[in-house]
């Protein structure tokens, strides 16, 4: 019952949420709250069961919030039986909201009738024996629902353009009315949108019919929307597996309606885009390439988003920033006036590293339990990192193998993180069982289980002078002086490293030496230092840890090499600009003297 | 005398003042300096040793900046603290070096002796700090009522206002170069009262600001065009500027050196402009009163 997440300012969403200040006065003075009420409830019988109804708060027993409604059956459903009910129910739109409502002419309509929860029969998750899931609406979190088929006609006036998950199955015009019905099978969803300013552009994808649905004035992007979207399509059919519905609807909301965006629904996703951003600001490949993903990750491998949402945004994230930077090589950044170009795999890393504190709770937390501002930054930031990590210890080809396994084994399915954990421990030893072990739980027990920071530093390089032993050796009365016996000089060489962070992960240790060669040694990372010691001709010139930045999950790649003979132009290029910058900002603030 | 000319004449006048262009630019240099030495000393301290700065050396590195900031961001906070306050310290030294200039352009009879100048730095630099004071009161109250415009032109930019995000783009596009066309007449109009202070050399400076008010009324096609070229002649000089190192490939200490060298010509360049157009006023004043 979501939209009574805002029949009240005491729901437990607007209690916790930082949008709940976004209801102004004025519209709690015009009593812009909103609604859903079931008005009746018929059995297969034909008998009212209206009165079985009552509203739990099952999450924090909150009186005023009316999110979770419970419908008590007379008798119990036995396994294979069937029971149809029939529900009239009645909502009230809300001004947009949080993803949903009307703004002026547009609607969007998601969440808007009363959805059933989902039944996690014994082992399905953490579910030890049957059990319903349904959560209250809270501000962290999003939804979670079973799989259905959707048949759901429209009523609007003829001039609306109608767009909804699914495919048109009919289409007709009456006395100035339009009804249009739709099909959605095998989706958890149902969301439709009707406005009559849309355009609609049409393309196709294999057998996929796209449908842009957008405005005017934000028709220059068109082929931004279509491009992102068809490169999605074209890498999850080489990576996973090709979008098998027959149409996707892309809904690009005006700016009133920008609450309206961006989300995720089945075959239908909305993304905010505007023409005067500059074009190398992907904003709108961005948010295509990361909602059209989430068809993949929640919407067929249909995880639970209001208790594991790392395992829908997470993955989310992961592969938005893969696809991304296969697509546009220029980054997802990149305005080459003021030469910045960021890539969209180490701007995730860097929202992360930059997060308010994400070490506030591990990944496992419970999505509505988070604290803000973490919640973000840890389910979408640390997922996408933890997946990079896995990918960069295991390897691109066996993350593949994991992702494939993952998704065939549980695509039109609820898993949890323990069922993709258990794919990996499948995968992964077939591969790498030498370097690994049996399984991957050393791993994950860290990052998912975990607050930890992973951070690794190189500390000192020497090289001595080696010498033949000297002092007493034989007698107190014959003291032998140091000396060099060797035909070349010898040196004892040694470069320390540190962990400096909770998290162990294996790492790659690559020495170079003053000779031109290299060595690449392997360090378990258990220890809090480890020291790589050498007594040869050669000195060493330079360490590094993790030299390809494959544990993409480090705090700080700046510490983790060092040199003993470093070349400080990097340096000079960023004083010189400092200092230029400085220059020109005293010399413009010099215009008002 | 027509405003090329007017421009043209000051050029040769500005020419003869090279020294007074070097003293701007010493202490541009100098203060710019003292930011910039404590910034090496902390990427030194931090970074250098590491294999990393390799990447620096090709610009905006978004992971070492991201990485640096997050690790060691602390040390960077006083480096801008002081930064704001060397910004300070730079207006008010600007301050005392414009009333020289001013000096020098109203009171000099041969521009290869900067005694003026030297005098004038002292003699009016308490009358030049209100006369700055005056008038970032002024153009700061002009931005605000350009902004406060702005502002209820776009609703707020509340989206439930408004139809599309076009007007928020499309009026400031419109508004920005309005409001700078204002704001150069309020600039001129500080540029002229400087020289009418000087000339003056009244305590009271409000006598002096009003003239120059009155002057620029009586020649305001002359004053404001003029003003304008000037505004032109920098506008040019970043195109150049902005079109040469845009095309500059920067990857090694050669060309990082001479990217220097470059910006250092393009700060020296927008002095000698900030200079050319107080002597190009100056002429203008002289010519309309023959």
């Amino acid at each position: 019952m979501y939209y009574n997440a805002w029949k009240n300012s005491q729901t437990t969403f607007m209690k916790h949420s930082n949008f709940g200040a976004g209801k102004s006065l004025e519209d709690m003075n015009n009593c812009e709250w909103s609604w859903v009420e079931v008005m009746r409830v018929v059995d297969q019988n034909g008998k009212d069961i209206t009165a079985n109804l009552r509203y739990e708060a099952v999450d924090d027993g909150n009186p005023l919030d009316e999110t979770v409604l419970m419908l008590q059956l007379d008798d119990p459903i036995m396994p294979f039986e069937t029971v149809q009910l029939n529900m009239e129910w009645q909502s009230k739109v809300p001004k947009i909201y949080i993803r949903t409502g009307y703004s002026k002419e547009f609607f969007f309509m998601v969440q808007w009738f009363p959805k059933v929860g989902v039944y996690e029969p014994a082992g399905t998750r953490f579910a030890k024996k049957g059990q319903w899931n349904c959560h209250q609406y809270h501000a962290n979190t999003e939804y979670y629902a079973d799989f259905g088929v959707y048949n759901v006609t429209m009523d609007v006036p003829e001039n609306y353009v109608v767009g909804a998950s699914g495919y048109e199955t009919k289409k007709t015009i009456v006395n100035g009315r339009k009804k249009v019905t739709y099909l959605a099978e095998d989706v958890i969803d149902f969301a439709w949108t009707a406005n009559p300013h849309f355009k609609v552009i049409e393309d196709n994808w294999r057998d996929t019919k796209i449908c842009l649905l957008i405005q005017d004035e934000h028709i220059c992007n068109k082929d931004r929307f279509l491009e992102s979207t068809k490169n999605t399509l074209d890498f999850y059919a080489e990576y996973l597996e090709p979008y098998p519905y027959l149409s996707l609807t892309i809904v690009s909301p005006p700016y009133h309606g920008l609450f309206a965006g961006a989300m995720e629904y089945p075959t239908l996703f909305t993304a905010p885009t505007l023409c005067d951003l500059p074009e190398g600001i992907k904003t709108t490949e961005t948010l295509s390439i990361h909602e059209l993903t989430h068809q993949w990750f929640m919407q067929m491998v249909a995880t639970n988003e209001q208790e594991e949402a790392w395992m829908d945004e997470g993955f989310t994230a992961y592969f938005e920033a893969k696809i991304l930077d296969k697509y546009y090589d220029h980054g997802t950044i990149c305005l080459p006036t003021i030469g910045v170009q960021v890539g969209a795999k180490e701007l995730r890393r860097g929202r992360y590293m930059g997060g308010a504190n994400v070490k506030s709770g591990p990944l496992s937390t419970i999505s509505y339990q988070f604290k803000r501002p973490s919640y973000r930054e840890i389910t979408y930031g640390k997922g996408a990192l933890m997946l990079f990590t896995l990918e960069g210890l295991v390897g691109e080809k066996v993350m593949q193998e994991v992702i494939k396994t993952y998704f065939n084994r549980w695509k039109f399915k609820h898993p949890g993180r323990q069922d993709f954990i258990d794919v990996v421990n499948e995968v992964v030893p077939a591969y790498r069982k030498e370097q690994y072990g049996m399984d991957m739980n050393w791993f994950f027990d860290q990052v998912i289980y975990g607050t930890d920071i992973c951070e690794y530093s190189v500390g000192n390089i020497s090289n001595r002078k080696s010498y033949a032993a000297a002092g007493y050796l034989n007698s107190i009365d014959e003291c032998t002086p140091p000396t060099t016996e060797y035909e070349q000089v010898i040196y004892d060489s040694r470069v320390t490293f540190y962990r400096n962070g909770g998290l162990k992960i294996p790492q790659e240790i690559l020495v170079n030496f003053d000779d031109g060669t290299s060595s690449t040694i392997i360090w378990d990372g258990e220890e809090r230092m480890t020291t790589f010691e050498l007594t040869s001709p050669k000195r060493i010139i330079s360490a590094a840890l993790d030299p390809q930045r494959k544990i993409y999950i480090e705090h700080n790649f700046l510490n983790n090499s060092k040199t003993i003979q470093p070349d400080q132009t990097g340096i000079t290029r960023y004083r010189n600009s400092f200092m230029t910058w400085f220059q020109q900002a005293m010399q413009t603030v010099s215009g008002l003297i | 005398m027509s405003i090329f000319d007017t421009y043209r004449k000051g050029l040769q006048r500005t020419w003869q003042l090279r020294k007074v262009w070097f003293i701007f630019y010493g202490l541009n240099v100098l203060l710019a300096l003292v930011v910039a030495k404590p910034l090496q000393s902390l990427l030194e301290s931090k970074l250098g040793n590491s294999l990393i700065i390799k990447d620096m050396v090709k610009g905006f590195d978004y992971t070492i900046i991201n990485d640096f900031m997050v690790n060691y961001g602390e040390g960077f906070t006083p480096i801008i603290n002081q930064s704001i306050w060397l910004v300070l310290v730079f207006m008010l030294m600007q301050i005392l070096l414009v009333g020289g200039l001013s000096s020098q352009l109203v009171n000099a009879r041969n521009d290869k002796n900067l005694v003026e100048f030297w005098k004038g730095m002292g003699a009016y630099f308490w009358r030049f700090l209100r006369l700055t004071i005056y008038f970032l009161l002024i153009n700061g109250a002009v931005l605000g009522l350009f902004f406060l415009l702005y502002y209820v032109i776009i609703q707020g930019g509340d989206g439930q206002k408004l139809e599309s995000e076009g007007i928020i783009f499309i009026a400031a596009k419109i508004m920005i170069p309005i409001y700078l066309l204002v704001a150069a007449i309020f600039l001129m109009w500080q540029d002229y009262a400087k020289l009418q202070v000087v000339e003056e050399d009244s305590k009271m400076i409000n006598g002096s600001i009003l003239n120059a008010y009155r002057f620029i009324k009586t020649n305001f096609r002359a004053t404001y065009g003029l003003y304008l070229l000037n505004w032109l002649g920098a506008v040019l000089i970043f195109g150049i500027y902005w079109l040469i190192t845009n095309k500059m490939e920067i990857n090694s200490a050669n060309t990082i050196w001479i990217a220097f060298a470059l910006s250092q010509i393009y700060v020296l360049v927008r002095i000698i402009l900030k200079v050319q157009n107080l002597v190009s006023i100056q002429v203008l004043r002289q010519a309309k009163r023959v």
